[in-house]
C-alpha cells in the first residue's frame, strides 16, 4: 500500500543501486531461507505464493477513487498468508511486474521492495503474536494489517528523507511534513485494506484454517 | 480458541479504525484532494506537470500503467497459477 510512487530521477544514481542491492541481497535471503532453512518447495507453499502474486498484482494497479486516488496491494495479507520469506518474493515480483506496466519507476524498485516487505513483515509478527492475547481471527488480522501499512509508511519516509530529492529547494523538515500528511492520507486506506484482510483472513479460517497455519511460525 | 475474547477484541479494533479514519481525514483535509502522484510530488516539492489525460474508469476506478500489459501479464499469472494448483 505504501509506493514510493516518484519518477526515475527523484532519487540520485547511488541511492537507487544502494536500495536495489539492499532489496536483492533481502530477497536472496528470503529464497535461501525459503531453500535451506525452512525447505518448504511443496506445492500448497507454491500456490499461496501463486495466488498472492496474482491478486496483489491484480489490486494493484488499480487507482481508487477515494481520497483523489489511491491503491492497495494486499502486502499484509501476503505476510500472514505465506509469511516473510514467501513474502519478499511476491513483493519483489509484483514491483517489477508493475514497472513493466508502466506503474512505477525501474529505479524506485529496491526502494519499493523494501517498503513492501516491512509491511509484509510487521503484519506476520504481528499476527502471530497477537495469537497470544487470545484475539479472534478478524480483528487480528485487521490490528496486523494497520500496523503493518503504518510501519510501510514510516519506511517510505524513513527512504525518501535518507534519499533526498533530486532538484527540489525543500528542506527535509518541509518533505517530512508533506510525507507525514500523505503517511496520513494512506492510513485512510489502510482502514478499508484492513477490513478487507480482516474478512479474508476470517473467512479462511472458517472454510481453509490449514491455510493459516496457525501455530507455526512460517518465516 | 482464537475466537474466546471476540467483543473485546472487536472493540479493540473498533477503536483504532475510529482513531486512524479520524486522523487520516485530517490529513485530507489539510493536504486537500489530489491524485497519488500530485500528491506525491507536491509532498516532496517537485514542481507538478500537467497531468495527463486518461480514461475515466468505471466509476473512477482505473487501472495504471499500459492496459493491454495488465491484462496479459494477468492473464499469465493466472495460467500459472492454475497449472500449480493442477499439480496437486
Amino acid at each position: 500500500m505504501a509506493h514510493i510512487h516518484l519518477e526515475d530521477g527523484a532519487f540520485s544514481l547511488q541511492w537507487i543501486s544502494i536500495w536495489w542491492i539492499l532489496s536483492i541481497a533481502l530477497v536472496c535471503l528470503c529464497i535461501y531461507w525459503m531453500k535451506k532453512v525452512k525447505k518448504s518447495n511443496d506445492n500448497k507453499v507454491l500456490t499461496i505464493a501463486g495466488m498472492c502474486t496474482a491478486a496483489s498484482f491484480a489490486i494493484f494497479q488499480v487507482n481508487i477513487p477515494l481520497f483523489g486516488g489511491v491503491h492497495m496491494n494486499l502486502t499484509p495479507l501476503i505476510g500472514i498468508l505465506g509469511g516473510p520469506a514467501v513474502g519478499g518474493i511476491i513483493v519483489f515480483i509484483v514491483n517489477i511486474l508493475s514497472a513493466s506496466i508502466g506503474h512505477g519507476g525501474w529505479g524506485m524498485i529496491g526502494a519499493n521492495t523494501l517498503v513492501n516487505i516491512t509491511e509484509v513483515s510487521v503484519a506476520y509478527f504481528i499476527y502471530h503474536g497477537l495469537a497470544k492475547a487470545k484475539l479472534s481471527s478478524f480483528p487480528r488480522a485487521g490490528i496486523a494489517t494497520l500496523l503493518g501499512l503504518l510501519f510501510g509508511n514510516i519506511a517510505m519516509i524513513v527512504i525518501i528523507l535518507v534519499s533526498g530529492i533530486q532538484g527540489v529547494m525543500q528542506s527535509r523538515m518541509d518533505i517530512f511534513y508533506g510525507l507525514s500528511l500523505l503517511a496520513g492520507v494512506n492510513m485512510g486506506v489502510a482502514v478499508i485494506e484492513a477490513v478487507l484482510t480482516g474478512y479474508v483472513v476470517s473467512y479462511l479460517q472458517k472454510v481453509r484454517p490449514d491455510m493459516l497455519q496457525e501455530d507455526e511460525f512460517l518465516v | 480458541m482464537y475466537e474466546i475474547d471476540r467483543k473485546k477484541s472487536m472493540l479493540l479494533f473498533g477503536i483504532l479504525i475510529i482513531a486512524v479514519s479520524g486522523l487520516s481525514l485530517i490529513a485530507y483535509h489539510v493536504s486537500g484532494n489530489m491524485g497519488i502522484e500530485e500528491r506525491f510530488n507536491s509532498a516532496v516539492g517537485i514542481k507538478a506537470e500537467p497531468e495527463e489525460e486518461g480514461l475515466s474508469g468505471i466509476f473512477g476506478f482505473n487501472i495504471e500503467g499500459n492496459i493491454l500489459y495488465y491484462v496479459i501479464i494477468l492473464a499469465i499469472l493466472i495460467v500459472l497459477c492454475l497449472i500449480i494448483y493442477g499439480k496437486k
